[in-house]
């Protein structure tokens, strides 16, 4: 096979397209970079997924752990602390043998037990309690200032939080929310690797460079690619949210603007 | 393919070669990650004792390393904690990655203890338990957090004591 055969053949495996047979013998680089670039398919589904709904989810708890009154405030402390206190991983091992569960006693739930919906639901729930956390903390330090000019402005209840409260909080949190992001991609890679299992070998970027460092026995090819993609997601990453962080502060004089910092929290 | 002679350990060596082998690694695996992120914390808590505390030690005449030794290091703890708390919070959380490297630990155990067990090759057979086990693992980790939580919250108590922080400030005051 030439290179562009393996690309037309392979380049949609992870979506269950293309050539059944994964290559077993003459692996070529060729071979390597379709596969694992086939299998991030899988992690920016994960990611988009768990960040575009964990955030609307995020902001409810940040306002709900804020909240004067215990009945809001409770759940939302317990559900942050759970999903921050234990290992992603955990989680994802003890929410599929829950929806095996569910799916012993009620068939139709099954599709809870695959990958594609059962690992997005832990993703979304675990990133909304640690953004929960990041949008909390912002809340905490919207200056008094602003909250003042805003009742000086006769804005009160929702207009206020709309236009005062919420625009300022999202420019607080928004690097630490980068950061959050970025590795909230880094974790997709978890779902196959524990817990759900990967059917008719259609797997995420991890599961294709580990089948290759498996089969080959030098994972000193397969998994500085995966790293290269990841590298390249990564700064994908940066450069959209640095987007939405100069429209966040597009009113704040040049000096004074957030800059976004990359710091690595590395295992969640 | 590695030759039998240098195999690390060797394979005739008893278990527990290879059980305290794997464990050092382990250990060291994580002794080099956390040691890198442990020192940027401490770096970054030196540089946060206040400018006067030093120059203060300058002025009474203290050396470069008696300041250092009596005025910097004593006083970059209130600093270093939360950065160092957090890493706590990481560590205890990723250890059972190491089930990665063979090594058996709690998470080892549920996955194999909660598997279905046959009447075949058990004397307890059962049917697949691990959702339970791993509920278990869940609240283990909570509790073990939040007790982390108490510990760090109180030890942070102590250490802001006369401390010229806004915290130690708020103690002094509340004494007072």
């Amino acid at each position: 096979m030439t290179c562009g055969e393996v690309i037309a053949n392979y380049w949609l495996r992870a979506l269950g397209h293309g050539l059944r047979a994964l290559p077993t013998s003459d692996f070529t680089l060729c071979q390597q970079f379709t596969l694992i670039a086939s299998g991030l398919v899988w992690n920016i589904y994960f990611g988009a997924i768990a960040l575009l709904a964990g955030f609307f989810l995020a902001s409810a708890l940040a306002l709900g752990k804020a909240s004067p009154r215990l009945w809001l405030r409770k759940p939302s402390e317990w559900f942050i602390f759970v999903f921050r206190g234990s290992p992603l991983f955990i989680q994802f091992f003890f929410a599929y043998f829950l929806f095996l569960n569910i799916k012993g006693s009620y068939p139709e739930m099954g599709v809870l037990t695959s990958a594609g919906v059962g690992a997005a639901i832990v993703l979304f729930l675990n990133t909304a309690a640690y953004t929960g956390e990041i949008f909390y903390g912002a809340l905490q330090s919207i200056p008094r200032g602003d909250i003042e000019a805003a009742d000086a402005y006769g804005l009160s209840g929702w207009a206020r939080f709309r236009r005062v409260i919420w625009p300022t909080m999202l420019r607080l949190a928004w690097p630490a929310y980068t950061n959050e992001a970025i590795f909230l991609f880094h974790a997709t890679t978890l779902v196959f690797f524990s817990g759900f299992p990967v059917v008719q070998q259609s797997g995420d970027a991890l599961y294709y460079a580990r089948y290759f460092a498996d089969k080959t026995f030098n994972p000193f090819i397969p998994y500085p690619i995966l790293a290269l993609y990841f590298i390249l997601l990564t700064l994908g990453i940066i450069g959209l949210f640095g987007l939405v962080n100069r429209r966040l502060n597009r009113h704040l004089p040049q000096d004074r603007r957030a800059r976004l910092r990359f710091r690595p929290q590395v295992i969640r | 393919m590695v030759c039998p002679a240098a195999k690390l350990p060797l394979a005739t060596s008893p278990q527990w070669v290879h059980d305290t082998y794997s464990f050092l690694i382990a250990v060291l695996t994580f002794a080099i990650v956390f040691g890198a992120f442990a020192g940027n914390v401490l770096y970054g808590a030196m540089r946060a004792v206040p400018r006067g505390q030093v120059e203060t030690a300058e002025a009474y005449g203290m050396t470069r390393g008696q300041a250092f030794r009596r005025v910097i290091v004593p006083q970059m703890w209130v600093y270093a904690l939360p950065g160092l708390s957090n890493l706590w919070m990481v560590l205890i959380k990723s250890t059972p990655l190491l089930f990665l490297l063979g090594l058996q630990d709690i998470v080892y155990w549920a996955r194999e203890l909660g598997s279905t067990q046959t009447p075949r090759f058990t004397a307890y057979p059962h049917g697949d338990w691990r959702m339970w086990y791993f509920l278990f693992l869940l609240v283990f980790y909570l509790a073990f957090t939040k007790l982390s939580e108490v510990v760090l919250g109180r030890l942070m108590l102590r250490l802001t004591r006369g401390q010229a922080t806004l915290g130690g400030e708020t103690q002094r005051k509340a004494a007072a």
